[in-house]
């Protein structure tokens, strides 16, 4: 069973998806639909996530203000 | 834990300008079949070195095979689904004057080898199962072809024809194996921790269905499962900890089983072991098992020895599709593994298919209802994936005859009974691609710092305090709460608007990604800031170890 999780972890390299993109018996407008819809999404995760590394900075200073006080500062 | 290492090439000492063998595999984590095979060759005199291959990386091999010229070069084929990145490299270094001796090892090649080698034409022979020996005695008549071609345990071409020779019998004593081959470049150090991959055994007295590992074992003469002495497995962590400086054991076997009373009887005697080599308060390790493998009692020695992960192949959380998988185990067994674990305070994280070949709308519901459950506490957090169908298993062959297999060899699928049950996958994929399976995703993220939190927390470590964890377990929960309202919403959408007309209209699809990667997102930031609250630079919460 191990196998699997082994495989699907170093399908992290190939930076897709893990299995391929699956279209089965599909009509020339669904394949048009999926490959819009695959698309948008694409788009709009990219969108997220690129502001999201511009915004963590920000998130990160505000939330390490208040765990600060919640957790204190802890050394080993 | 990924790296893509620069160059560290792994190289017998003395190495220099010549070299009679290459070896090419992945090593994210040490590459523990390569790594036997060059200790193997070693032993009996030959040169050998590892290059590290990752997609996209092809100069880590192309570099030392034009400089060390080697007679022979191997390649590590363990992952089905990189056969094609592996034909492209053979390629390139074909392109490139390498004239060395192609071979490849590994699962798919063993169970596939006419198909293996119509595929990569750059190849000459196959090694079949076990490489050890067959490797040797390949390399010993090498330049005689006449000769290498009655060598046992080999595929290779004879005209339009691929020759299988005789079957190679497993190795019978894994004790008469020399211990791994271990340099410079083989260790994990994260801040200041090394860790060392092990291995106890070969092979799983299993059948699961989706599994290639008894198919690989099973194959070739000999037994499906064999153990080292638990006195040489010591005796090998005793050097690296002395040696070494390595303090973290992760064990890469198949199973790790604990069931019958011989293996029970191999543990108890691998645990005084670990006492009479001082081992015992000074290591952490950990184990891969079944869910039918942990019982209390045991667990307990074994933690008080170090065990401190575990990953435990659940798998499904859906009786159908635990007899699908022919697991041999029940949901039930599935909820009391991971409540023990969770009692004993351990590290877990699990394998688990949220889709396999029988899936249904029924089924799906069932894992979902699954997951909810042991993650809503925040215990680990909760990652999902859909059953590859691997070659040479009983499930490809059920697909294969259903018709259902597609795709090609190197990177099969399969579709559902349901059509909607395709679309729904599909968006899965899209959406939890990041979350589950990249490095900088919450899964990743929210194990990595799970392990290093208890590893921190374990008995001889400075520990951190209850509300670090408290903190940590609320980010986990809301991770794991909110992928499945996500995976639920989504699938209930697809039942009632139909796939069709749920792609075409787009909308409600976009509103569900964006509501998932949002949470994601802020997560990921809390997670940060926890981090550096909670931890500064000088622990090891931030090493990313990772235990899957």
């Amino acid at each position: 069973m191990f196998y699997q999780g082994l495989e699907e972890l170093l399908l992290r390299f190939h930076g897709g998806d893990p299995p391929p993109f699956e279209r089965i018996k599909l009509s020339e407008e669904q394949t048009r639909q999926y490959f819009a819809m695959e698309t948008r999404l694409n788009a709009r995760m990219n969108e997220i996530f690129n502001k999201a590394a511009q915004d963590i900075q920000k998130v990160q200073m505000e939330k390490l203000e208040g765990l600060g006080k919640i957790i204190g500062i802890q050394g080993k | 834990m990924n790296r893509i290492p620069q160059r560290n090439t792994a190289m017998s000492p003395g190495t220099t300008s010549s070299l009679d063998v290459l070896l090419v595999g992945y090593e994210n984590q040490e590459n523990i079949g390569l790594r036997s095979i060059m200790a193997y060759l070693r032993k009996h005199g030959y040169r050998v070195m590892i290059a590290p291959f990752y997609p996209g990386h092809d100069d880590l091999v192309l570099q030392p095979a034009q400089e060390y010229k080697p007679r022979l070069v191997g390649f590590s084929l363990i992952f089905q689904y990189t056969i094609d990145d592996f034909a492209a490299l053979m390629r390139r270094l074909r392109q490139h004057g390498v004239e060395a001796h192609f071979t490849a090892g590994g699962h798919f090649p063993s169970l596939r080898p006419h198909e293996t080698l119509k595929l990569i034409p750059e190849l000459d022979t196959i090694v079949r199962f076990e490489g050890e020996l067959t490797l040797l005695e390949l390399l010993e008549r090498l330049d005689t072809p006449e000769q290498w071609k009655s060598v046992a345990g080999l595929a290779y071409r004879n005209g339009s024809e691929v020759q299988l020779t005789a079957p190679r019998p497993l190795i019978s004593d894994l004790d008469s194996l020399p211990f791994i081959y271990r340099d410079e470049s083989w260790c994990l150090e994260d801040n200041g921790l090394k860790v060392a991959a092990m291995l106890a055994s070969r092979g799983c007295l299993y059948d699961c269905s989706f599994c290639s590992i008894r198919q690989f074992y099973g194959n070739a003469p000999g037994l499906l499962r064999r153990v080292r002495s638990p006195q040489a497995v010591v005796n090998e962590m005793l050097s690296l900890f002395t040696e070494k400086g390595v303090r973290f054991f992760s064990f890469q076997d198949d199973d790790f089983a604990m069931r019958t009373r011989d293996q029970r009887q191999w543990l108890r005697s691998f645990l005084d072991a670990l006492v009479r080599a001082g081992l015992k308060e000074q290591i952490r390790w950990k184990i891969s098992c079944r869910v039918d493998d942990l019982e209390p009692e045991i667990l307990e020695r074994m933690i008080e020895h170090g065990l401190i992960a575990v990953y435990l192949g659940v798998e499904s959380g859906s009786e159908a599709g635990l007899r699908t998988l022919n697991k041999r185990s029940t949901v039930a067994q599935n909820r009391a593994a991971i409540e023990l674990l969770k009692r004993h305070n351990l590290v877990m994280a699990m394998g688990f298919m949220l889709l396999d070949p029988s899936s249904s709308v029924e089924t799906i519901r069932e894992n979902i209802n699954f997951l909810r459950d042991v993650g809503e506490d925040g215990y680990f957090a909760t990652n999902f994936c859909k059953m590859l169908p691997y070659a040479g298993t009983p499930i490809e062959a059920e697909l294969r005859l259903a018709g259902r297999l597609k795709g090609t060899a190197g990177q099969p699928y399969y579709g559902f009974l349901d059509p909607n049950l395709d679309c729904f996958d599909f968006l899965v994929k899209k959406i939890f691609h990041r979350r589950n399976f990249t490095v900088e995703g919450n899964v990743a993220l929210l194990q990595d710092a799970s392990f290093n939190f208890r590893l921190a927390a374990s008995p001889g470590n400075g520990g951190l305090t209850e509300a670090v964890g408290a903190v940590l377990r609320r980010l986990i929960t809301r991770s794991n709460r909110t992928a499945l309202e996500t995976l639920e919403t989504l699938l209930e959408e697809t039942i009632s608007q139909g796939s069709e007309a749920l792609l075409a209209e787009q909308e409600t699809v976009m509103k569900i990604a964006e509501r998932e990667w949002n949470e994601e997102m802020i997560i990921e930031a809390e997670l940060r800031a926890l981090k550096t609250a909670a931890i500064g630079e000088s622990l090891c919460l931030t090493a990313g170890i990772g235990i899957t």
